[in-house]
């Protein structure tokens, strides 16, 4: 993955994970918060990163 | 009925599902079977037959491209992925979900495609991770959640995955489980021999198999034990490596196919293939359904072969911790003893039919671990502590457990949460420490989180009664070991003058 990729895909996971906290504080757990953390899963998988894991309790 | 298997790890993890995947159709016949898979691995899925009824796709590209554009469009990616979960779930919704992905995309896809299709259905029951309704992990099996706690590199379990997916779905696996897709013609390739052996030169990670220079050193040492050629293979990304091993040999020696195979023509080659070499990647479980014998060179760092090993019989494991471990001399002998003779040679792990699939000498350590996992698991007799630091452990972990059953008794009769919630949360540290500190605990450790992350969401009562059902399982477990060393002592004073 070239360093430009994986820019704007970390980029991209901090503006995810803050609609996150956003609309988990609004609304709560709920299907649009489920479909946003499919995309956000989805991001991680392609920048394995440490220390960006905001569910307390994740799957390996 | 219908069911949704989700299947979106690798190429070998997909064909490691494809005896499950035949089970589960024998289990229900008249069932609908779907899979959803990546757009790369969805290939591993050619040939599997009848026992599949559809395939969905997900697209990475597609659903993370609005992400990447100049002009980031994160709800457009929202869009994709809720578009796709829709397309998915059309129809009338999913009876059972199947998932073996074991990721936390893959939970949060399978709550998503296990909610009713409408007030008037239930919801489908899930086998593998999910999500709670508050988004906390959720393992609702019982298996599944053997393999968040012990399965993986470095963990103590010995049950191959194959079995574990049998058994999450509650089937016997049989030996026609275990058939390759129809075979393909490989008149493509007019060079190949008419007896070869294959090694698969490539690897999901570069350290789960050999480099290119010791793949020629391999080969060079091989050259004068055995006379059969070599039909090297890889995917297209590993043409440079296929490249590099075949203008070092012989053209005799080596026919180049890595990057000019399909997985159908590798399935092909495998079938007529004398011995399968390689790491722990996709060939490996190509083979497995081929019965192709097998020489896995196992770099234990990286793999654990006990869950991931080949199956097909007479097969072998050669381990190592990493390729400097081991003499290319040493990996040739290998192959020649089991090019040449039906024995293998020492130093191999024979593969064994049943489970655990391999016949192997491990240190009391590990041994004890296994045991242990057989223990709480499967109900057998708990093996003798092996060491003073895990009696120690063991000791620590009591004191620790009657303090935290402590704090849950005095909040069952009404002292506030928040009066004993530090305390808990120190107790939890504790554990977590002591199973750094004496690694043969960990599996009672490991067994003991993950029954407290199953824990659902619940009233405070609801909640408490939980928890203290965990704590009191973990004290029967603390108990036997306490009572069994009381005994120990009480004999000792009598033994002594």
């Amino acid at each position: 993955m070239s360093q430009e990729l994986r820019s704007f895909l970390l980029q991209a996971l901090q503006r995810l994970e803050k609609a996150d906290r956003t609309l988990e504080s609004e609304q709560g757990y709920n299907e649009d918060l489920e479909i946003l953390r499919m995309v956000i899963e989805l991001t991680r998988e392609q920048v394995p990163i440490e220390n960006t894991r905001s569910t307390p309790r994740a799957a390996r | 009925m219908r069911i949704l298997v989700v299947l979106l790890a690798r190429l070998g993890d997909t064909y490691l599902a494809w005896p499950a995947l035949r089970a589960l159709r024998r289990k229900y016949p008249h069932a609908r079977i779907e899979v959803v898979t990546r757009e790369r691995f969805a290939a591993a899925l050619d040939g599997i037959g009848s026992c599949v009824d559809a395939i969905h796709v997900i697209s990475t590209k597609e659903i993370l491209e609005p992400l990447i554009r100049l002009e980031a469009a994160p709800a457009d990616s929202f869009a994709a992925m809720k578009k796709f979960c829709t397309s998915v779930r059309s129809g009338s919704g999913f009876d059972l979900i199947v998932n073996w992905s074991f990721s936390p995309f893959s939970s949060y896809f399978s709550s998503a495609m296990a909610r009713p299709f409408s007030s008037a259905n239930a919801p489908a029951q899930v086998i593998g991770y999910a999500r709670t309704t508050d988004g906390f992990l959720a393992i609702p099996d019982d298996i599944g959640a053997y393999f968040y706690a012990q399965v993986g590199v470095g963990r103590s379990n010995r049950f191959h995955l194959i079995e574990l997916m049998a058994s999450q779905l509650s089937v016997d696996l049989q030996e026609d489980d275990f058939l390759p897709p129809p075979r393909v013609s490989l008149e493509l390739f007019p060079d190949l021999p008419s007896e070869y052996l294959v090694l698969h030169v490539g690897a999901s990670q570069a350290d789960k198999t050999l480099s290119a220079s010791r793949w020629i050193s391999v080969l060079s040492h091989l050259r004068s034990k055995v006379s059969l050629p070599c039909v090297i293979i890889g995917s297209k990304e590993e043409q440079e490596v296929g490249n590099t091993i075949s203008s070092s040999l012989p053209e005799s020696q080596v026919v180049n196919l890595v990057g000019r195979t399909s997985l159908r023509e590798v399935f092909a080659l495998l079938q007529g293939a004398k011995l399968l070499v390689g790491g722990d990647s996709a060939p490996l479980h190509m083979a497995t359904l081929t019965s192709t014998r097998t020489l896995n060179l196992s770099a234990s760092s990286r793999v654990n072969f006990w869950e991931t090993g080949p199956r097909a019989p007479g097969s072998a494991v050669l381990l190592f911790e990493s390729e400097a471990d081991v003499s290319s001399d040493q990996i040739a002998n290998a192959i020649s003893a089991m090019i040449n003779s039906d024995f293998l040679p020492d130093g191999l792990i024979p593969c064994l039919a049943g489970t655990p699939s391999y016949l192997c000498e491990t240190s009391p350590e590990s041994e004890f671990e296994w045991n242990l996992v057989r223990a709480i698991y499967q109900e057998q007799d708990f093996p003798a502590l092996p060491s003073a630091t895990a009696r120690e452990g063991l000791r620590q972990l009591n004191e620790v457990n009657r303090m935290l059953q402590d704090q849950l008794r005095a909040v069952d009769k009404g002292v506030p949460l928040e009066r004993v919630v530090g305390l808990l949360q120190r107790g939890e540290e504790i554990i977590e420490t002591i199973a750094k500190l004496v690694p043969q605990l960990q599996v009672i450790v490991r067994w003991y989180q993950t029954e407290k992350l199953r824990i659902g969401p619940g009233t405070p009562q609801e909640v408490l009664e939980r928890t203290s059902t965990v704590q009191a399982l973990l004290q029967k477990i603390v108990d036997l070991y306490m009572d069994h060393e009381k005994s120990a002592n009480k004999g000792a004073q009598h033994e002594s003058p």
